[in-house]
């Protein structure tokens, strides 16, 4: 592929006796928005270090742009990055750490002056300019970073699950916003979460990794319906893991059905009945003891606790996964 | 209404945290003012014939300092406090930081051979220095070993050796402030000046230079006033060749018996030492504020 902007080759990376990348390959496109998804631990931010040049790793190379940068000093790479705790200067004000990357260029002053305003309208931080971080709320930090970074114009932005501090509430909003600006700039993102719902709003493709490997790399459509693993369904789509005669299939939980319809062959005793977020869960136990799991919009008097029901799902609902479970 | 209950609460709150530090504020004023206000007063009274001062007001002691002799010592040990000042940032930045990034096992092992010297009396630990530098001492004997020189170098009762002795006793003060603010320091900082485009060295001059000045410049008070004080320093490794502020105060008090005297060296001193540390303090402050050092 000619477009590609960034390519992993076979990354891997240990400390001490602890792997913690084994082989990574990723190739992004230019313009992409591609989120490594992973529970804490899994490699995620090693992965994005050793792409900043923080890090450098055991073997393997990073391309960008076809050239080999993988010993090149973070300083001199055409990436920056918005570290999962911002990272700002606490000394310099808002202004000051915008305008940071261009000083340090030795870009005429004037120009820095122009582009900091540029980059405070951006993230609509106007008025600002004067205030210290610690002047500032957690959503406005990060702001403050994202345009910290993008003023240097780099190839490729990585964000370190740069939502994790922030309420749920101001996460979404800097979810849309976030994807907008990435529109907008027309700069390729890498970005970290462990929030699979963030992941599936953002992203043009997700990489599902697991200690130290990707999983399954594609949109999150893919992703989301086609899962390759027991562990990508659970993870991403909190899907049920079901085996049945050798094989594991991944059904999603409102795909379940109940009683009536011809699907519905399995007994099933109805072990838990929950209500959140609008929706009702209803755990099944299988007569095999096997656990199911299936969600309704609403709620339901009618299921209670204990008695039998008749469950299943259609055919296609059933995705056959390869099953590595821990 | 509700706004005044609530300021009669807070007032009697803050009449509660007022008598807590009451034996703060008499603390201080016993041991820290009064003794000031004493010293003050006596600076300005007449020697007594044999020993106290008669409650006469003068000038006296004041213009004697003036005089050549004293003036000399004063710019004597000014110099001798920059200079070994300037020899502890040095060596003791260096130390500090470093021993910052080390393990924690490494760090405790560093902190401890720290403060082994500090187990035995900083008189004994001079002695030890004498030692070293007298005629036909360690160092002698270790440089004529080596043919580096062939004669004694005479290097006790010398400027250099004070010099060394100041050094010594005062570097643990700045190795342990620098050490504790760069302990504290954020290091994803540098990493983020490295990512945005600073070199190593930018990086550590627009970053961890600044985030570690609050500790420098503790460890530049902690080392510079006392050097200018240190008299028994100067005694045991000047002999009679270096004569400092110290000195000066300690040889009044003692054998001039002239307490006046002796207050007002001391009040000159003070009052020097703190233009030094106000002037230190707006050099790293309004640095800080036009961010110049990137």
């Amino acid at each position: 592929m000619s477009d590609t902007l960034l390519e992993l080759k076979n990354l891997t990376k240990s400390f001490g006796e602890n792997g913690v990348l084994k082989g990574i390959n990723l190739k992004v496109e230019q313009g992409e928005f591609v989120t490594l998804l992973g529970s804490s631990g899994c490699g995620k931010t090693t992965t994005l270090r050793i792409i900043a040049g923080l890090e450098e790793p055991d073997s393997g190379q990073v391309i960008l742009n076809q050239k080999d940068i993988t010993a090149l000093e973070p300083n001199l790479r055409d990436v920056n990055t918005v570290f999962q705790n911002y990272a700002l200067f606490p000394y310099m004000n808002v202004e000051q750490n915008i305008g940071y990357g261009l000083k340090i260029r030795k870009v005429p002053k004037a120009e820095i002056q122009k582009r900091v305003k540029e980059m405070l309208e951006i993230v609509q931080l106007q008025g600002f300019e004067k205030r210290k971080p610690d002047e500032l709320s957690g959503g406005q930090r990060q702001r403050v970073a994202i345009a910290r970074a993008i003023i240097n114009s780099p190839r490729v932005l990585l964000l370190d699950e740069p939502l994790g501090a922030l309420d749920l509430k101001l996460r979404r909003q800097m979810q849309l916003e976030l994807k907008k600006l990435q529109k907008k700039l027309g700069i390729t993102f890498i970005y970290i979460t462990h929030d699979q719902e963030e992941a599936i709003n953002m992203s043009d493709r997700i990489a599902v990794m697991r200690n130290g490997v990707f999983e399954q790399i594609g949109t999150p459509n893919e992703i989301y319906y086609h899962p390759k693993t027991s562990y990508v369904a659970d993870f991403v789509g909190n899907a049920n893991v079901i085996h049945l005669d050798d094989k594991t299939y991944a059904v999603r939980s409102e795909n379940v059905l109940m009683d009536g319809e011809a699907e519905c062959i399995y007994y099933a005793v109805v072990e838990e009945k929950s209500f959140a977020g609008g929706q009702l869960r209803i755990v099944f136990r299988l007569q095999d003891g096997q656990l199911v799991t299936a969600s309704r919009y609403g709620i339901d008097a009618q299921i209670r606790v204990g008695e039998t029901r008749n469950i299943g799902w259609h055919k296609n609902d059933a995705v056959e996964v390869l099953d590595n479970a821990e | 209404m509700p706004n005044k209950k609530k300021t009669k609460k807070e007032a009697a709150a803050q009449k509660k945290s007022n008598a807590l530090l009451l034996p703060l504020y008499l603390f201080t004023i016993i041991f820290v003012f009064a003794p000031l206000v004493y010293m003050i007063i006596l600076s300005f009274l007449q020697k007594a014939e044999i020993w106290g001062v008669k409650n006469v007001f003068t000038l006296e002691n004041y213009r004697r300092i003036l005089e050549p002799l004293y003036l000399g010592t004063f710019t004597e040990s000014l110099k001798l406090a920059f200079l070994s000042t300037a020899a502890i940032i040095l060596i003791g930045y260096p130390y500090g930081y470093f021993m910052a990034r080390m393990s924690e096992r490494w760090k405790k092992r560093m902190m401890m051979l720290l403060m082994i010297p500090f187990w035995t009396s900083a008189l004994i630990r001079l002695n030890g220095w004498i030692i070293v530098f007298r005629s036909n001492g360690v160092l002698d004997k270790l440089l004529m070993g080596l043919h580096l020189t062939d004669k004694p170098l005479k290097l006790l009762y010398s400027y250099e050796a004070v010099l060394v002795g100041m050094i010594y006793a005062l570097l643990p003060f700045m190795i342990l402030s620098v050490y504790s603010s760069a302990e504290k320091m954020d290091w994803s900082l540098v990493e983020a000046a490295r990512d945005l485009g600073a070199g190593r060295v930018k990086a550590f001059v627009s970053v961890t230079l600044k985030m570690t000045l609050p500790g420098l410049l503790s460890g530049v008070i902690l080392t510079f006033i006392p050097s200018m004080g240190l008299f028994f320093i100067a005694d045991l490794l000047g002999g009679n060749k270096v004569v400092l502020v110290g000195n000066v105060i300690q040889e009044q008090l003692t054998k001039g018996r002239n307490l006046p005297f002796a207050a007002a060296l001391s009040v000159v001193l003070m009052v020097l030492t703190s233009l030094i540390i106000a002037f230190y303090r707006r050099v790293a402050h309004t640095k800080e504020l036009e961010g110049m050092f990137v």
